[in-house]
C-alpha cells in the first residue's frame, strides 16, 4: 500500500496524472486548508471561498500535467492558480455589488478589521507573519500590494484611485516585493 | 527604455495577478526568450505564492472534498491499490523523469555558456586581440566546466542506467511472484470446487437417510401400529422420535430422527413410566451420525399401559439410573 502522505508533490502529480483520485485527496489534504484560506481571507464569502477551492483543485487534476518542475515549486503553480482564480471571483462579485468602501485608504490598513479574517478562517502565526512582513513595507509601498494583492486592482486602477503617475505606482510595486522576499525569507529561515 | 525594459516594469503586476490582455502576453513572450527575466519573474512569483500559502489556512467543509472526489471519479479517477512494488516503479520512473529533465538543463546550460562565450569572442576579435586572449581563457575555463558537467552527466546516465537495472529486476520478480499467485488462486479453486462437490455428496446421503428412515418408519407402522406415541415439546425441539407397538406380539419399537448423536462412552436410554412407580429400563441405543435410529425391545406390558416413556442420556458403564429420566425427555400416548 502506497501512503500518499510520504509523496512529494511531484510524486502525486504524476500519480494525478495517472488519474489516481487517493493522490488527488492527498494533495487535497495537503494544500486545501490554505488554498481556501486564502479564498476567504480574500473573498470573504464561504461560499464563494469553497467554490474557489473546487476549480483550483479540479485545474489541478485536469492540468497537472502541464505543471514544469523546471520552472518552478509546484506550490508557486499552485498558489499562482489559487490567486488568480480568487481575484476573478473577487472582481466578479465587485460588479455584482459594491463591497467596499470608496476611501481605500481604510482598505489598507492592516490594523483595519476589514482584513481580520472570516469568522470562518482560522487565524494563525503564518499570517501573522504576513502581516509582519507588510509592516516592514513604508506605507505607499504597503498600499500598491495590498490593493493589487488582496483587492486585485490593476496598476492603472491603483494610479487614478491614489493620485499617483502610473510609473511610480511600478516602481513602488517592484520594490515592495522585492522587500516582501526579504522579509518572508528572514521569517522562514528564522523559524528553522 | 526599451520594449524588453518596459515590459520587465509590469513583472511585479504579473507576479500579483493583475495584468491583463496584451501587456500580459507580452511579459510571457519576454520570458520565454529570455533566461534571465524567466529568472527574475520566477523569483516574484515565488515570493506571491509564499505570501499566499502564509495568508490565511482555514478548514473548508469536508463536503468540499467530497465533491472533489466524486467529480474526479466521474471524469475516470479511481483509487488506486498499488502494491509496494508499483509504488517502488512509479517512484523510480519519476526519479528518472526527474533526472532527465536536470541532464536537459545541464547540457542547455553549457551549450548556452558556449554561445555566450562564442558572441563574446566574436566582439573581443573586432575590438582587440588582448580581448581575444581574455575569450580563450573563458574558453579553456568553460572546456573544464564542460569536462566536469560531462562527467557528470556520465555519472547521471550511469545511475539511470543501474534505476533502470533495478526496475527491471523488480519487474521479473513481480512476474514469478504473480505467476505464483496465479498457481495458488487456481489451487483454491480447485479446492473450492472440492468442497462444493462434497457438501453436495452429504446432501445426497444426508437425503438417503432420511429417505431409509422414512422406509424403516414405514416398515415398522406395518407391524407396529398403535398406540403412537411422539416426544413433548422439550425433545421434539431436538429431533423426532415415534415409539410403536407391534400388533400381534410383545414387542415395541423406538425411531429417533435429527438429534445428536451421544458421546464417546454414553449412549441413550429408554425408560417407560407408569404412575406411581419408579421408571422402567427397557433399551439403550445411539444413532448414526446423521442423528438417526431404530431400537426393538420386548415389552412386559402392553404400550397402552403406561403412562410416558423418558430417554436419558448415561454413560455405557454405568448401570441404568432412573433417576435420571427427567420429565422434559419424557413421550406421551398421543
Amino acid at each position: 500500500m502506497i501512503n500518499y502522505q510520504e509523496l512529494t508533490d511531484q510524486e502525486l502529480l504524476a500519480e494525478i496524472s495517472q488519474k489516481n483520485t487517493d493522490a488527488f485527496a492527498a494533495l487535497y489534504d495537503r494544500y486545501g486548508k490554505r488554498v481556501f484560506g486564502l479564498a476567504a481571507r480574500i473573498l470573504n464569502d464561504g461560499v464563494k471561498s469553497e467554490e474557489v477551492t473546487q476549480d483550483v483543485f479540479m485545474r489541478v487534476w485536469r492540468r497537472g500535467h502541464t505543471y514544469m518542475p523546471d520552472k518552478g515549486k509546484f506550490t508557486t503553480w499552485l498558489f499562482r492558480i489559487a490567486h488568480n482564480r480568487t481575484i476573478d471571483e473577487l472582481r466578479k462579485l465587485r460588479r455584482d455589488k459594491s463591497r467596499y468602501s470608496d476611501d481605500i485608504t481604510e482598505r489598507y490598513d492592516l490594523e483595519s478589521d476589514d482584513i481580520t479574517p472570516p469568522e470562518a478562517a482560522v487565524a494563525n502565526s503564518e499570517y501573522e507573519q504576513v502581516r509582519a512582513a507588510l509592516k516592514v513595507l513604508p506605507d505607499p509601498q504597503r498600499q500598491v500590494v495590498y490593493l493589487s494583492y488582496f483587492e486585485g486592482m490593476t496598476q492603472t486602477q491603483i494610479a487614478d484611485a491614489t493620485g499617483q503617475p502610473l510609473g511610480t505606482v511600478k516602481t513602488r510595486m517592484r520594490l515592495a516585493l522585492k522587500k516582501l522576499r526579504a522579509a518572508l525569507e528572514d521569517q522562514i529561515y528564522g523559524d528553522e | 527604455m526599451t520594449r524588453d525594459e518596459e515590459i520587465t516594469a509590469d513583472f511585479p503586476a504579473y507576479a500579483l495577478g493583475v495584468l491583463e490582455g496584451e501587456d500580459r502576453r507580452a511579459v510571457e513572450e519576454l520570458v520565454e526568450r529570455d533566461s534571465e527575466a524567466a529568472e527574475e519573474l520566477a523569483e516574484m512569483l515565488e515570493t506571491v505564492a509564499e505570501f499566499s500559502a502564509r495568508v490565511g489556512t482555514a478548514a473548508p467543509p469536508i463536503s468540499v472534498r467530497r465533491q472533489l472526489i466524486s467529480a474526479a471519479n466521474a471524469e475516470g479517477g479511481e483509487a488506486y491499490e498499488q502494491s509496494a512494488f508499483s509504488s517502488l516503479v512509479s517512484h523510480l520512473e519519476n526519479r528518472i523523469t526527474v533526472e532527465e529533465t536536470e541532464y536537459e538543463h545541464d547540457l542547455k546550460t553549457i551549450w548556452q555558456r558556449l554561445g555566450n562565450v562564442f558572441t563574446a569572442g566574436r566582439l573581443a576579435f573586432a575590438t582587440s586581440i588582448a580581448s581575444f586572449a581574455i575569450v580563450g581563457i573563458m574558453a579553456i575555463q568553460l572546456g573544464s566546466d564542460n569536462v566536469q558537467l560531462n562527467r557528470k552527466v556520465t555519472d547521471m546516465e550511469r545511475e539511470v542506467a543501474n534505476t533502470y537495472a533495478h526496475a527491471q529486476n523488480l519487474l521479473n520478480d513481480m512476474s514469478s511472484t504473480e505467476q505464483m499467485l496465479t498457481h495458488a488462486h487456481e489451487r483454491i479453486s480447485k479446492q473450492d470446487q472440492e468442497i462444493v462437490r462434497m457438501s453436495e455428496l452429504n446432501d445426497a446421503l444426508r437425503t438417503s437417510m432420511n429417505d431409509q428412515i422414512s422406509l424403516t418408519y414405514a416398515t415398522l407402522r406395518n407391524e407396529y401400529n398403535t398406540p403412537e406415541w411422539q416426544p413433548d415439546a422439550a425433545l421434539a425441539g431436538n429431533g423426532y422420535a415415534y415409539l410403536l407397538e407391534h400388533h400381534r406380539r410383545p414387542l415395541g419399537a423406538l425411531v429417533v430422527g435429527g438429534v445428536e448423536s451421544a458421546p464417546p462412552g454414553e449412549e441413550y436410554r429408554l425408560y417407560l413410566v407408569r404412575e406411581g412407580d419408579d421408571p422402567v429400563y427397557t433399551a439403550s441405543f445411539n444413532l448414526n451420525q446423521a442423528g438417526y435410529g431404530t431400537v426393538l425391545f420386548e415389552l412386559t406390558l402392553p404400550l397402552s399401559l403406561y403412562d410416558g416413556a423418558h430417554i436419558t442420556l448415561e454413560r455405557i458403564d454405568d448401570p441404568p439410573d432412573p433417576s435420571l429420566a427427567l420429565p422434559e425427555n419424557r413421550f406421551k400416548p398421543q
